[in-house]
Protein backbone atom coordinates (compact mmCIF):
# COMPACT_ATOMS: atom_id res chain seq x y z
CA UNK A 1 0.00 0.00 0.00
CA UNK A 2 2.77 2.38 0.97
CA UNK A 3 4.67 1.43 -2.17
CA UNK A 4 1.59 2.07 -4.32
CA UNK A 5 1.09 5.50 -2.74
CA UNK A 6 4.73 6.46 -3.33
CA UNK A 7 4.55 5.28 -6.93
CA UNK A 8 1.38 7.25 -7.65
CA UNK A 9 2.94 10.39 -6.12
CA UNK A 10 6.06 10.03 -8.28
CA UNK A 11 4.01 9.47 -11.45
CA UNK A 12 1.77 12.49 -10.67
CA UNK A 13 4.80 14.69 -10.10
CA UNK A 14 6.36 13.55 -13.37
CA UNK A 15 3.14 14.27 -15.29
CA UNK A 16 2.74 17.72 -13.73
CA UNK A 17 6.39 18.61 -14.36
CA UNK A 18 6.05 17.54 -17.96
CA UNK A 19 2.95 19.70 -18.45
CA UNK A 20 4.66 22.87 -17.15
CA UNK A 21 6.48 24.57 -20.00
CA UNK A 22 9.66 26.35 -18.92
CA UNK A 23 9.30 30.13 -19.19
CA UNK A 24 10.96 31.71 -22.23
CA UNK A 25 14.25 33.30 -21.26
CA UNK A 26 15.30 36.68 -22.67
CA UNK A 27 17.13 36.56 -25.99
CA UNK A 28 19.42 39.46 -26.80
CA UNK A 29 19.02 41.11 -30.18
CA UNK A 30 22.16 40.77 -32.29
CA UNK A 31 22.95 44.09 -34.04
CA UNK A 32 23.47 42.32 -37.38
CA UNK A 33 19.86 41.11 -37.29
CA UNK A 34 18.47 44.59 -37.97
CA UNK A 35 21.11 45.89 -40.36
CA UNK A 36 20.76 43.42 -43.24
CA UNK A 37 19.09 45.31 -46.08
CA UNK A 38 17.78 42.18 -47.81
CA UNK A 39 15.83 41.04 -44.74
CA UNK A 40 12.39 42.62 -44.42
CA UNK A 41 11.35 43.12 -40.82
CA UNK A 42 7.69 43.69 -40.03
CA UNK A 43 6.84 45.63 -36.85
CA UNK A 44 3.48 44.90 -35.28
CA UNK A 45 1.64 45.33 -32.01
CA UNK A 46 -0.99 43.39 -30.16
CA UNK A 47 -4.04 45.40 -29.12
CA UNK A 48 -3.28 47.65 -26.15
CA UNK A 49 -4.98 46.73 -22.90
CA UNK A 50 -7.31 49.14 -21.14
CA UNK A 51 -5.55 51.39 -18.63
CA UNK A 52 -6.95 50.17 -15.33
CA UNK A 53 -6.28 49.37 -11.66
CA UNK A 54 -5.08 45.82 -11.04
CA UNK A 55 -5.48 44.07 -7.70
CA UNK A 56 -3.55 40.78 -7.68
CA UNK A 57 -4.02 38.74 -4.51
CA UNK A 58 -7.66 39.77 -3.98
CA UNK A 59 -8.65 36.43 -5.46
CA UNK A 60 -11.89 35.43 -3.78
CA UNK A 61 -15.10 37.00 -5.06
CA UNK A 62 -15.81 38.91 -1.86
CA UNK A 63 -12.14 39.91 -1.56
CA UNK A 64 -12.17 41.39 -5.07
CA UNK A 65 -15.44 43.22 -4.43
CA UNK A 66 -14.07 44.74 -1.23
CA UNK A 67 -10.78 45.72 -2.92
CA UNK A 68 -12.57 47.21 -5.93
CA UNK A 69 -14.77 49.27 -3.62
CA UNK A 70 -11.78 50.42 -1.56
CA UNK A 71 -10.01 51.62 -4.71
CA UNK A 72 -13.04 52.97 -6.54
CA UNK A 73 -11.94 56.62 -6.70
CA UNK A 74 -8.42 55.63 -7.76
CA UNK A 75 -9.80 53.41 -10.53
CA UNK A 76 -12.17 56.19 -11.66
CA UNK A 77 -9.11 58.40 -12.24
CA UNK A 78 -6.71 55.76 -13.61
CA UNK A 79 -9.04 54.73 -16.45
CA UNK A 80 -8.86 58.29 -17.80
CA UNK A 81 -5.08 58.17 -18.25
CA UNK A 82 -3.86 57.85 -21.86
CA UNK A 83 -1.37 55.20 -23.10
CA UNK A 84 0.71 58.09 -24.36
CA UNK A 85 3.40 57.23 -26.86
CA UNK A 86 2.50 53.53 -27.09
CA UNK A 87 0.49 53.59 -30.33
CA UNK A 88 3.51 55.11 -32.09
CA UNK A 89 6.10 52.68 -30.73
CA UNK A 90 6.01 50.43 -33.80
CA UNK A 91 6.71 53.41 -36.06
CA UNK A 92 9.61 54.38 -33.79
CA UNK A 93 11.05 50.86 -33.91
CA UNK A 94 10.70 50.78 -37.69
CA UNK A 95 12.43 54.16 -37.92
CA UNK A 96 15.27 52.91 -35.69
CA UNK A 97 15.75 49.80 -37.86
CA UNK A 98 15.76 51.88 -41.04
CA UNK A 99 18.29 54.32 -39.60
CA UNK A 100 20.64 51.38 -38.95
CA UNK A 101 20.44 50.34 -42.57
CA UNK A 102 17.76 47.64 -42.25
CA UNK A 103 14.42 47.35 -44.03
CA UNK A 104 11.37 47.73 -41.83
CA UNK A 105 7.66 47.62 -42.56
CA UNK A 106 4.99 48.80 -40.10
CA UNK A 107 2.07 46.36 -39.92
CA UNK A 108 -0.95 48.63 -39.49
CA UNK A 109 -3.42 46.21 -37.91
CA UNK A 110 -3.14 44.68 -34.43
CA UNK A 111 -1.74 41.17 -34.25
CA UNK A 112 -4.06 38.64 -32.58
CA UNK A 113 -1.51 36.23 -31.18
CA UNK A 114 -4.13 34.03 -29.48
CA UNK A 115 -5.72 33.30 -32.86
CA UNK A 116 -2.50 31.85 -34.28
CA UNK A 117 -2.20 28.04 -34.31
CA UNK A 118 0.15 26.29 -31.91
CA UNK A 119 3.60 25.48 -33.25
CA UNK A 120 4.12 21.75 -33.33
CA UNK A 121 7.86 21.64 -32.70
CA UNK A 122 9.31 22.37 -29.28
CA UNK A 123 12.80 23.51 -28.47
CA UNK A 124 15.00 26.23 -27.12
CA UNK A 125 13.88 29.73 -28.15
CA UNK A 126 11.10 28.47 -30.38
CA UNK A 127 7.85 30.42 -30.31
CA UNK A 128 4.86 28.56 -28.91
CA UNK A 129 2.55 29.92 -31.62
CA UNK A 130 3.11 29.34 -35.34
CA UNK A 131 4.09 32.68 -36.89
CA UNK A 132 5.32 31.19 -40.16
CA UNK A 133 1.94 31.74 -41.85
CA UNK A 134 2.44 35.49 -41.44
CA UNK A 135 5.44 35.46 -43.79
CA UNK A 136 3.19 35.12 -46.82
CA UNK A 137 0.52 37.41 -45.42
CA UNK A 138 2.77 40.40 -44.67
CA UNK A 139 5.61 39.64 -47.15
CA UNK A 140 8.25 39.95 -44.42
CA UNK A 141 11.06 37.64 -43.28
CA UNK A 142 11.00 38.54 -39.58
CA UNK A 143 8.32 39.97 -37.36
CA UNK A 144 8.75 42.21 -34.32
CA UNK A 145 5.76 42.01 -31.99
CA UNK A 146 5.16 44.40 -29.11
CA UNK A 147 2.58 43.06 -26.68
CA UNK A 148 1.58 45.09 -23.60
CA UNK A 149 -0.44 43.08 -21.10
CA UNK A 150 -0.85 45.40 -18.10
CA UNK A 151 -1.09 49.16 -17.95
CA UNK A 152 -2.23 51.50 -15.20
CA UNK A 153 -1.89 51.06 -11.44
CA UNK A 154 -1.28 47.89 -9.45
CA UNK A 155 -1.92 47.29 -5.78
CA UNK A 156 -1.04 43.96 -4.17
CA UNK A 157 -3.51 42.25 -1.88
CA UNK A 158 -3.55 39.37 0.54
CA UNK A 159 -7.25 38.45 0.34
CA UNK A 160 -8.99 41.50 1.88
CA UNK A 161 -5.89 43.41 2.99
CA UNK A 162 -3.71 45.62 0.74
CA UNK A 163 -0.07 44.64 1.14
CA UNK A 164 1.35 47.51 -0.87
CA UNK A 165 0.56 51.06 -1.91
CA UNK A 166 -0.70 51.43 -5.50
CA UNK A 167 2.11 51.78 -8.04
CA UNK A 168 2.30 52.69 -11.71
CA UNK A 169 2.62 49.51 -13.78
CA UNK A 170 3.77 48.64 -17.29
CA UNK A 171 4.04 44.96 -18.11
CA UNK A 172 4.54 43.37 -21.51
CA UNK A 173 6.92 41.64 -23.85
CA UNK A 174 8.74 42.49 -27.05
CA UNK A 175 10.03 39.82 -29.40
CA UNK A 176 11.25 39.21 -32.93
CA UNK A 177 10.36 35.93 -34.63
CA UNK A 178 12.13 34.51 -37.67
CA UNK A 179 9.20 33.57 -39.92
CA UNK A 180 11.14 30.68 -41.49
CA UNK A 181 12.30 28.84 -38.38
CA UNK A 182 9.72 30.30 -35.93
CA UNK A 183 12.63 30.96 -33.55
CA UNK A 184 13.05 34.07 -31.43
CA UNK A 185 15.79 36.43 -32.59
CA UNK A 186 14.90 38.71 -29.69
CA UNK A 187 12.80 38.21 -26.60
CA UNK A 188 12.46 40.78 -23.84
CA UNK A 189 9.91 40.62 -21.02
CA UNK A 190 9.34 44.04 -19.44
CA UNK A 191 7.97 44.48 -15.94
CA UNK A 192 8.06 48.02 -14.53
CA UNK A 193 6.57 49.16 -11.24
CA UNK A 194 6.98 52.74 -10.05
CA UNK A 195 5.97 53.97 -6.61
CA UNK A 196 4.44 57.34 -5.87
CA UNK A 197 6.89 59.93 -4.55
CA UNK A 198 5.26 61.29 -1.48
CA UNK A 199 1.73 60.36 -0.37
CA UNK A 200 -0.40 58.46 -2.90
CA UNK A 201 -3.90 58.84 -1.49
CA UNK A 202 -4.77 62.28 -2.90
CA UNK A 203 -8.21 62.02 -4.48
CA UNK A 204 -9.60 62.90 -6.95
CA UNK A 205 -6.58 63.46 -9.23
CA UNK A 206 -4.02 61.25 -7.41
CA UNK A 207 -1.00 63.23 -8.70
CA UNK A 208 1.53 60.83 -7.13
CA UNK A 209 0.04 57.74 -8.79
CA UNK A 210 -0.52 59.60 -12.07
CA UNK A 211 3.14 60.59 -12.10
CA UNK A 212 4.17 57.01 -11.25
CA UNK A 213 2.02 55.72 -14.13
CA UNK A 214 3.74 58.00 -16.65
CA UNK A 215 7.13 57.05 -15.21
CA UNK A 216 6.33 53.34 -15.66
CA UNK A 217 4.99 53.99 -19.16
CA UNK A 218 8.13 55.89 -20.15
CA UNK A 219 10.47 53.29 -18.65
CA UNK A 220 8.60 50.40 -20.27
CA UNK A 221 8.57 52.05 -23.67
CA UNK A 222 12.25 52.92 -23.37
CA UNK A 223 13.11 49.29 -22.50
CA UNK A 224 11.42 48.10 -25.69
CA UNK A 225 13.03 50.77 -27.90
CA UNK A 226 16.58 50.60 -26.56
CA UNK A 227 17.64 47.32 -28.29
CA UNK A 228 16.91 48.96 -31.66
CA UNK A 229 18.75 52.26 -31.00
CA UNK B 1 30.26 81.86 -13.23
CA UNK B 2 28.86 81.75 -16.75
CA UNK B 3 26.03 83.99 -17.86
CA UNK B 4 23.89 83.51 -20.91
CA UNK B 5 23.66 86.75 -22.87
CA UNK B 6 22.94 86.47 -26.57
CA UNK B 7 23.64 88.97 -29.33
CA UNK B 8 20.94 89.83 -31.90
CA UNK B 9 21.77 87.17 -34.50
CA UNK B 10 22.14 84.51 -31.84
CA UNK B 11 18.75 85.53 -30.43
CA UNK B 12 17.20 84.95 -33.86
CA UNK B 13 18.79 81.51 -34.10
CA UNK B 14 17.57 80.64 -30.63
CA UNK B 15 14.01 81.75 -31.47
CA UNK B 16 13.96 79.54 -34.56
CA UNK B 17 15.38 76.68 -32.57
CA UNK B 18 12.71 76.98 -29.89
CA UNK B 19 9.87 77.09 -32.43
CA UNK B 20 11.38 74.10 -34.21
CA UNK B 21 11.71 72.12 -30.96
CA UNK B 22 8.12 72.91 -30.16
CA UNK B 23 9.26 73.95 -26.71
CA UNK B 24 6.29 76.22 -26.16
CA UNK B 25 5.17 79.49 -27.63
CA UNK B 26 7.53 82.42 -27.17
CA UNK B 27 5.91 85.60 -25.87
CA UNK B 28 7.82 88.44 -27.46
CA UNK B 29 6.80 90.79 -24.72
CA UNK B 30 8.18 88.49 -22.03
CA UNK B 31 11.40 88.07 -23.98
CA UNK B 32 11.84 91.82 -24.33
CA UNK B 33 11.04 92.28 -20.66
CA UNK B 34 13.59 89.65 -19.68
CA UNK B 35 16.34 91.39 -21.60
CA UNK B 36 15.39 94.94 -20.67
CA UNK B 37 15.19 94.24 -16.96
CA UNK B 38 11.45 94.80 -16.57
CA UNK B 39 10.00 92.51 -13.90
CA UNK B 40 7.90 89.61 -15.20
CA UNK B 41 4.30 89.73 -14.01
CA UNK B 42 2.34 86.88 -15.49
CA UNK B 43 0.12 85.35 -12.85
CA UNK B 44 -2.62 87.96 -13.09
CA UNK B 45 -3.02 87.41 -16.87
CA UNK B 46 -4.23 84.27 -18.62
CA UNK B 47 -1.06 83.34 -20.52
CA UNK B 48 -1.31 80.81 -23.29
CA UNK B 49 2.39 79.96 -23.35
CA UNK B 50 5.23 79.05 -21.00
CA UNK B 51 7.69 81.77 -20.07
CA UNK B 52 10.92 81.27 -21.97
CA UNK B 53 13.87 83.19 -20.65
CA UNK B 54 16.96 83.12 -22.80
CA UNK B 55 19.23 84.68 -20.22
CA UNK B 56 20.47 83.14 -17.02
CA UNK B 57 20.77 86.46 -15.25
CA UNK B 58 17.44 87.93 -16.32
CA UNK B 59 16.29 90.70 -14.03
CA UNK B 60 14.18 89.26 -11.22
CA UNK B 61 11.25 91.02 -9.60
CA UNK B 62 12.29 93.31 -6.77
CA UNK B 63 10.39 92.56 -3.57
CA UNK B 64 10.74 93.58 0.02
CA UNK B 65 11.32 90.23 1.69
CA UNK B 66 12.87 88.79 4.77
CA UNK B 67 14.31 85.30 5.16
CA UNK B 68 13.35 83.68 8.48
CA UNK B 69 15.19 80.81 10.17
CA UNK B 70 13.21 79.52 13.15
CA UNK B 71 16.00 77.31 14.48
CA UNK B 72 19.72 76.96 13.96
CA UNK B 73 20.23 73.22 14.04
CA UNK B 74 22.33 71.14 11.70
CA UNK B 75 21.40 71.13 8.04
CA UNK B 76 19.40 67.93 7.46
CA UNK B 77 20.80 65.52 4.86
CA UNK B 78 19.45 62.10 3.98
CA UNK B 79 19.77 59.52 1.21
CA UNK B 80 17.52 59.35 -1.83
CA UNK B 81 15.34 56.27 -1.37
CA UNK B 82 13.54 54.22 -4.00
CA UNK B 83 10.28 52.64 -2.82
CA UNK B 84 9.53 50.81 -6.09
CA UNK B 85 10.05 47.42 -4.38
CA UNK B 86 8.24 48.34 -1.17
CA UNK B 87 5.30 46.24 -0.06
CA UNK B 88 4.55 42.68 1.02
CA UNK B 89 3.71 39.93 -1.46
CA UNK B 90 0.31 39.14 -2.90
CA UNK B 91 -1.58 35.94 -2.24
CA UNK B 92 -4.56 34.33 -0.51
CA UNK B 93 -4.93 34.29 3.25
CA UNK B 94 -6.73 31.53 5.13
CA UNK B 95 -8.63 33.07 8.02
CA UNK B 96 -9.19 30.59 10.88
CA UNK B 97 -12.57 32.04 11.83
CA UNK B 98 -15.50 30.06 13.26
CA UNK B 99 -18.15 32.63 12.27
CA UNK B 100 -18.76 36.08 10.77
CA UNK B 101 -17.62 37.91 13.91
CA UNK B 102 -14.50 35.77 14.08
CA UNK B 103 -13.79 36.46 10.40
CA UNK B 104 -14.09 40.22 10.97
CA UNK B 105 -11.69 40.10 13.90
CA UNK B 106 -9.26 37.98 11.86
CA UNK B 107 -9.38 40.38 8.90
CA UNK B 108 -8.88 43.43 11.14
CA UNK B 109 -5.96 41.78 12.90
CA UNK B 110 -4.44 40.86 9.55
CA UNK B 111 -4.84 44.47 8.42
CA UNK B 112 -3.12 45.90 11.49
CA UNK B 113 -0.22 43.45 11.18
CA UNK B 114 0.28 44.15 7.46
CA UNK B 115 0.14 47.93 7.96
CA UNK B 116 2.71 47.72 10.74
CA UNK B 117 4.98 45.53 8.59
CA UNK B 118 4.69 47.93 5.64
CA UNK B 119 5.59 50.95 7.78
CA UNK B 120 8.55 49.12 9.32
CA UNK B 121 9.75 48.13 5.88
CA UNK B 122 9.62 51.71 4.61
CA UNK B 123 11.42 53.01 7.69
CA UNK B 124 14.17 50.43 7.19
CA UNK B 125 14.47 51.30 3.48
CA UNK B 126 14.92 54.98 4.37
CA UNK B 127 17.48 54.12 7.06
CA UNK B 128 19.43 51.99 4.59
CA UNK B 129 19.33 54.80 2.02
CA UNK B 130 20.54 57.31 4.65
CA UNK B 131 23.80 55.36 4.99
CA UNK B 132 25.08 57.22 1.91
CA UNK B 133 25.43 60.40 3.98
CA UNK B 134 27.11 58.60 6.86
CA UNK B 135 30.40 59.07 4.92
CA UNK B 136 30.31 62.78 5.70
CA UNK B 137 30.31 63.02 9.50
CA UNK B 138 32.99 65.71 9.77
CA UNK B 139 31.21 67.96 7.27
CA UNK B 140 27.59 67.38 8.18
CA UNK B 141 28.30 67.28 11.90
CA UNK B 142 29.20 70.97 11.85
CA UNK B 143 27.19 72.50 9.01
CA UNK B 144 24.48 74.61 10.57
CA UNK B 145 21.37 76.10 9.02
CA UNK B 146 22.46 79.69 9.73
CA UNK B 147 25.75 79.18 7.86
CA UNK B 148 23.86 77.61 4.94
CA UNK B 149 21.30 80.42 4.90
CA UNK B 150 23.97 83.14 4.91
CA UNK B 151 25.80 81.48 2.01
CA UNK B 152 22.55 81.04 0.09
CA UNK B 153 21.37 84.61 0.67
CA UNK B 154 24.62 85.85 -0.85
CA UNK B 155 23.62 84.09 -4.08
CA UNK B 156 19.93 84.96 -4.31
CA UNK B 157 19.27 87.03 -7.43
CA UNK B 158 15.99 88.58 -6.27
CA UNK B 159 16.58 92.11 -5.03
CA UNK B 160 15.05 93.61 -1.90
CA UNK B 161 16.12 90.97 0.63
CA UNK B 162 16.56 91.89 4.31
CA UNK B 163 19.05 90.30 6.70
CA UNK B 164 18.26 86.86 8.09
CA UNK B 165 15.73 87.00 10.95
CA UNK B 166 14.59 84.46 13.52
CA UNK B 167 10.92 85.36 14.01
CA UNK B 168 7.95 85.48 11.66
CA UNK B 169 6.62 88.79 12.97
CA UNK B 170 9.75 90.55 11.76
CA UNK B 171 9.19 92.99 8.84
CA UNK B 172 5.39 92.86 8.43
CA UNK B 173 5.62 95.27 5.46
CA UNK B 174 7.27 92.74 3.20
CA UNK B 175 7.17 89.03 2.41
CA UNK B 176 8.51 86.78 5.16
CA UNK B 177 9.91 83.50 3.92
CA UNK B 178 10.43 80.74 6.51
CA UNK B 179 13.26 78.47 5.40
CA UNK B 180 12.97 74.69 5.90
CA UNK B 181 15.48 72.94 3.64
CA UNK B 182 16.07 69.19 3.53
CA UNK B 183 18.83 67.82 1.31
CA UNK B 184 19.09 64.34 -0.18
CA UNK B 185 22.10 62.72 -1.77
CA UNK B 186 21.69 60.14 -4.52
CA UNK B 187 22.97 56.63 -3.80
CA UNK B 188 25.78 57.00 -6.37
CA UNK B 189 26.78 60.26 -4.58
CA UNK B 190 26.74 62.08 -7.92
CA UNK B 191 23.73 64.23 -7.23
CA UNK B 192 22.24 66.44 -4.56
CA UNK B 193 18.57 67.36 -4.23
CA UNK B 194 16.98 70.06 -2.18
CA UNK B 195 13.39 69.70 -1.02
CA UNK B 196 12.45 73.10 0.32
CA UNK B 197 9.05 73.36 2.01
CA UNK B 198 8.84 77.13 2.31
CA UNK B 199 6.19 79.08 4.21
CA UNK B 200 5.71 82.46 2.58
CA UNK B 201 3.89 85.05 4.71
CA UNK B 202 2.51 87.93 2.60
CA UNK B 203 2.92 91.59 3.64
CA UNK B 204 0.59 92.45 6.51
CA UNK B 205 -1.10 89.80 8.62
CA UNK B 206 -2.18 87.24 6.01
CA UNK B 207 -2.01 83.45 6.30
CA UNK B 208 1.14 81.84 4.90
CA UNK B 209 1.27 80.06 1.58
CA UNK B 210 3.10 76.74 1.65
CA UNK B 211 5.29 76.28 -1.40
CA UNK B 212 7.30 73.14 -2.11
CA UNK B 213 10.32 73.41 -4.36
CA UNK B 214 12.64 70.63 -5.43
CA UNK B 215 15.96 71.71 -6.96
CA UNK B 216 18.16 69.04 -8.55
CA UNK B 217 21.89 69.62 -8.88
CA UNK B 218 23.89 68.98 -12.01
CA UNK B 219 25.54 65.53 -11.76
CA UNK B 220 29.09 65.45 -10.39
CA UNK B 221 31.52 64.30 -13.07
CA UNK B 222 34.43 63.48 -10.71
CA UNK B 223 35.57 59.85 -10.69
CA UNK B 224 35.29 59.73 -6.91
CA UNK B 225 32.24 61.89 -6.19
CA UNK B 226 32.44 61.25 -2.45
CA UNK B 227 36.00 62.57 -2.34
CA UNK B 228 34.97 65.60 -4.38
CA UNK B 229 32.16 66.50 -1.98
CA UNK B 230 34.41 66.06 1.08
CA UNK B 231 37.39 68.02 -0.30
CA UNK B 232 38.48 71.19 1.55
CA UNK B 233 36.31 70.54 4.56
CA UNK B 234 33.22 69.87 2.47
CA UNK B 235 33.47 73.16 0.55
CA UNK B 236 31.88 71.70 -2.59
CA UNK B 237 29.01 70.17 -0.63
CA UNK B 238 28.32 73.39 1.24
CA UNK B 239 28.69 75.47 -1.91
CA UNK B 240 26.29 73.32 -3.92
CA UNK B 241 23.80 73.21 -1.05
CA UNK B 242 23.84 77.02 -0.87
CA UNK B 243 23.39 77.29 -4.65
CA UNK B 244 20.38 74.96 -4.58
CA UNK B 245 18.85 76.91 -1.70
CA UNK B 246 19.38 80.25 -3.46
CA UNK B 247 17.73 78.83 -6.58
CA UNK B 248 14.73 77.66 -4.54
CA UNK B 249 14.33 81.11 -2.97
CA UNK B 250 14.43 82.83 -6.35
CA UNK B 251 11.69 80.47 -7.56
CA UNK B 252 9.49 81.17 -4.52
CA UNK B 253 10.05 84.93 -4.71
CA UNK B 254 9.36 84.97 -8.44
CA UNK B 255 6.01 83.36 -7.65
CA UNK B 256 5.35 85.93 -4.93
CA UNK B 257 6.08 88.61 -7.50
CA UNK B 258 3.61 87.05 -9.95
CA UNK B 259 6.20 85.75 -12.45
CA UNK B 260 5.00 82.17 -12.88
CA UNK B 261 2.43 81.35 -15.56
CA UNK B 262 -0.81 79.56 -14.72
CA UNK B 263 -0.56 75.89 -15.68
CA UNK B 264 -4.20 75.69 -16.84
CA UNK B 265 -3.22 76.50 -20.41
CA UNK B 266 0.12 74.69 -20.39
CA UNK B 267 0.38 71.14 -21.74
CA UNK B 268 1.60 68.27 -19.55
CA UNK B 269 4.79 66.64 -20.71
CA UNK B 270 7.07 63.86 -19.54
CA UNK B 271 10.27 65.55 -18.40
CA UNK B 272 13.52 63.57 -18.51
CA UNK B 273 16.52 64.61 -16.46
CA UNK B 274 19.48 63.18 -14.54
CA UNK B 275 19.34 62.75 -10.77
CA UNK B 276 22.98 61.95 -10.11
CA UNK B 277 23.74 59.27 -12.70
CA UNK B 278 20.19 57.95 -12.81
CA UNK B 279 17.69 58.90 -15.51
CA UNK B 280 14.48 60.20 -13.98
CA UNK B 281 11.18 61.24 -15.44
CA UNK B 282 8.44 63.49 -14.13
CA UNK B 283 5.06 64.45 -15.54
CA UNK B 284 4.92 68.24 -15.31
CA UNK B 285 4.20 71.57 -16.97
CA UNK B 286 7.14 73.58 -18.31
CA UNK B 287 7.17 77.07 -16.79
CA UNK B 288 10.52 78.48 -17.86
CA UNK B 289 13.88 77.45 -19.19
CA UNK B 290 17.27 78.99 -19.85
CA UNK B 291 20.75 77.81 -20.75
CA UNK B 292 21.29 76.55 -17.18
CA UNK B 293 18.04 75.22 -15.80
CA UNK B 294 14.44 74.29 -16.55
CA UNK B 295 11.57 75.06 -14.19
CA UNK B 296 8.45 72.91 -14.05
CA UNK B 297 5.27 72.68 -12.04
CA UNK B 298 4.49 69.08 -11.10
CA UNK B 299 1.06 67.45 -11.07
CA UNK B 300 0.99 68.04 -7.31
CA UNK B 301 1.53 71.78 -7.86
CA UNK B 302 5.10 71.76 -6.54
CA UNK B 303 8.00 73.43 -8.34
CA UNK B 304 10.76 71.32 -9.84
CA UNK B 305 13.99 72.88 -11.08
CA UNK B 306 16.36 70.61 -13.00
CA UNK B 307 19.56 71.25 -14.94
CA UNK B 308 19.17 71.99 -18.65
CA UNK B 309 19.87 68.92 -20.83
CA UNK B 310 23.49 68.18 -21.59
CA UNK B 311 22.91 68.86 -25.30
CA UNK B 312 21.42 72.31 -24.59
CA UNK B 313 23.10 75.45 -25.91
CA UNK B 314 25.80 76.29 -23.36
CA UNK B 315 25.83 79.59 -21.53
CA UNK B 316 28.41 82.08 -22.78
CA UNK B 317 31.36 82.79 -20.48
CA UNK B 318 31.17 86.00 -18.43
CA UNK B 319 34.11 87.51 -20.30
CA UNK B 320 32.34 87.10 -23.65
CA UNK B 321 28.99 88.29 -22.29
CA UNK B 322 30.62 91.49 -21.04
CA UNK B 323 32.13 92.36 -24.45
Amino acid sequence: MKRLLTLSLVVSAAILAGCAAPPQQPVQLAPSTVTAKTVRIGVAMAALPKVDTHLPGADCLLCYAAAAMMNHSLTKHVVTLPPEGLPTIKAEIAQAITSKGGTAVVIPEDIKVDDLPKFSAQGSNLAGKDYTTLRQKYQVDKLVVISVSTLGAERLYSSYIPTSDPKGVFRGVGYMVDLTSNAYDWYLPVDVLKSSEGPWDEAPKFPGITNAYFQALDAGKESLLTPFK
Amino acid sequence: MHVCKLNASARERELKSIKKRGGGLLMAGVFAAALSGTPLSMASESPAAPVVSLVDTAARPSLSWSPILLDDGLVPYRGVVNFDTAGMGAGPMMYPAPGVAGLLVAVLTHGVMVESAKNSQKTKMQEDADRVVSDYPSVLGEFKLKELAQQALGRVKTAGGQPLASAVDHLKDGWRVVLKPVFSMTQDQKGLLLDHAVEAYPPGAGEPTKVSVRVVSRPVVAEQPGEWWRANGGAHLKDESAMLMAESLDIVLAGAGGAHASVDSLPQQTVRYLEGGVKKTERAHLLAQNCNRRLFKTLRGDFLSVPAPQDAEPCLPQSVANQ
